[in-house]
């Protein structure tokens, strides 16, 4: 009998654990709307406001994340990520995914190739446009 | 004359009712007890084999013990290493968006094909 109650314990607590993990996904119930936004981060975001409510829960999530980035970076930084916030979105997954693809390999270079990329870039800018 | 051959023979002189002396009938009851008791002793192979199993893990409330409670451990562990796999990715994703929109290089240098193959050309093998 002993031996049952014990058996039970050690099973419910291993239920337990279970209903813990899989708990540990749905904790967060937020859907990321709009209105849920704080002022900052609806200001930062403010290019997407009117595709937001469009965006599947984890992009809104990624951008939340990046708008709480925002306030941290520099100012050229945050100019450029206004700049470029619209583009970004409007991307198809595959495109973002290929150029986060690109971007990791590129970033894996040494910080000398890394300089000398800017350069090359504008030298390829000028060969297509000649 | 083969065991086959000299059952069909039993059988066709017992369909045929032949009147038994009384102790030969008494032989014949005993000897049927003794053969059903030993069947009941010999369990099917596969019963046999899982009753075993069963027994060496002591039983239907071990079984519970020693097989689902690890399983249902492991089942547990499988989705907690899964859920932080998931946001792990998702931090990463972030992590590497932020530092694409915030790059010095525009966005068109990393979606560009035609760029990428270049610098693969130029860089003669060095990218």
């Amino acid at each position: 009998m002993n031996r049952r109650a014990a058996c039970r314990a050690l099973l419910g607590l291993g239920l337990w654990a279970m209903a813990g993990a899989a708990g540990a996904q749905k904790r967060q119930p937020r859907r990321y709307t709009w209105a849920e936004l704080t002022a900052t981060q609806q200001e930062v975001l403010a290019p997407l406001k009117s595709d937001w409510e469009n965006l599947p829960i984890e992009r809104r999530r990624n951008w939340v994340g990046i708008a709480n980035r925002y306030p941290k970076m520099a100012q050229v930084e945050q100019e450029r990520v206004q700049k470029r916030m619209q583009r970004w979105a409007n991307l198809s997954p595959e495109q973002r995914a290929r150029a986060r693809e690109n971007y990791r390999r590129m970033a894996k270079a040494s910080a000398e190739k890394r300089r000398r990329l800017r350069q090359q870039w504008a030298e390829y800018q000028a060969q297509k446009a000649r | 004359m083969n065991e086959d051959q000299f059952g069909s023979r039993v059988q066709h002189l017992l369909d045929e009712a032949i009147p038994l002396a009384p102790n030969a009938a008494e032989r014949l009851r005993a000897a049927r007890e003794q053969a059903l008791a030993r069947q009941r002793a010999a369990p099917a192979p596969a019963l046999q084999w899982a009753d075993n199993l069963l027994g060496s893990l002591g039983g239907w409330s071990g079984m519970s013990l020693r097989v689902l409670l690890p399983l249902a451990l492991l089942l547990a562990g499988l989705i907690g290493i899964y859920a932080w796999q998931q946001k792990q990715t998702l931090a990463e994703i972030e992590e590497i968006d932020a530092l694409l929109l915030t790059d010095e290089l525009p966005l068109d240098a990393y979606l560009d094909r035609g760029f990428q193959d270049w610098l693969k050309k130029r860089g003669g093998g060095e990218q």
